[in-house]
């Protein structure tokens, strides 16, 4: 019985671990994104004037 | 010249002054968060077995504060939404469409690990209860307002249209919260946040508060790294306008 409880526990932290590190890498790699957009379009305008 | 509360509140709303908060405090909060969490989670996996649900209880140090999380951030997205309305704060939409993504998967884990947690306990995933489903509404509402953002192409736009759909939703927070006193239900009723205190004994109690401590902080600097990358998008369309109008 517990070693079906314990697999209970490892699912659901597994799950909240994988919910947590997902959104932390989507949250990373959307601010990578728009900062090389923003360095690309400031140095446009710079080569511009 | 002695600086007011108001000006305190106007300088908070300048983009680049919080531009510059957020570069140390998303390292501060997310090094809080780490410590917070591993702490109680050290400690709740020291705690007894507990008697009736023997060690599957240990589930609640992520159920529990993923719920308050989940309720708490939607209760901040309305002030938010306030902010918007009514102040026009410069930086109320930023904070709500952040909070957004973070308040749903905290709600999703809620539901998940609750499910898991209800099979061995309950004997069953799901029951189509007070408090299951009006938690399953409030993920539904956070999707929908993630939706409704990406459906306006002008953020200021979309900004008043999901203020006014989240100060709706809110009538959802007093349902969760009274759903377990208001109707019966599989799901037991509060046992920390109580007029008479908690019935929780402190064995389980104070991992959990620590937990939940560890789980706000890690919100907190999630949100404040997604409300960063919100003010540079904006920063990216202003410019892409810009552009646009120069080259006609």
């Amino acid at each position: 019985m517990t070693a079906l409880h314990s697999m209970f526990v490892a699912w659901a932290y597994g799950f909240a671990a994988f919910v947590l590190c997902a959104l932390i890498v989507w949250i990373a790699l959307d601010y990578r994104t728009q900062r090389k957009k923003l360095a690309e379009l400031e140095a446009h305008r710079a080569e511009k004037k | 010249m002695p600086k007011t509360p108001r000006m305190k509140f106007s300088e908070l709303a300048n983009p680049n002054r919080f531009m510059r908060m957020a570069w140390w405090m998303i390292p501060l909060f997310a090094a809080l968060a780490a410590l917070l969490l591993a702490w109680g989670l050290y400690l709740g996996f020291q705690a007894p077995a507990e008697r009736d649900q023997g060690i599957t209880a240990r589930i609640m140090f992520v159920h529990v504060p993923s719920a308050w999380l989940a309720l708490g951030i939607y209760s901040a997205m309305a002030v938010a939404a306030l902010g918007t309305l009514v102040w026009r704060h410069p930086l109320a939409d930023v904070a709500q469409k952040s909070s957004a993504p973070v308040g749903a998967a905290f709600a999703l884990i809620c539901l998940v690990t609750g499910a898991i947690w209800g099979r061995p306990t309950w004997g069953t995933y799901w029951e189509w209860d007070g408090r299951l489903t009006s938690m399953l509404v409030l993920f539904l509402i956070y999707l929908g307002i993630i939706a409704l953002w990406r459906a306006f192409e002008e953020p200021l736009s979309a900004a008043k249209a999901v203020a006014v759909l989240t100060l709706v939703g809110f009538i959802n927070i007093p349902i969760v919260k009274f759903s377990v006193d208001w109707w019966s239900t599989l799901h037991q009723p509060a046992s920390v946040f109580r007029l008479d205190g908690p019935t929780m004994h402190a064995s389980y109690l104070h991992p959990l508060l620590i937990s939940a401590l560890g789980f706000s902080f890690l919100a907190a600097a999630m949100i404040i790294a997604a409300m960063r990358t919100e003010v540079l998008r904006r920063r990216v369309r202003t410019l892409n306008i810009f552009a646009a109008g120069e080259a006609r």
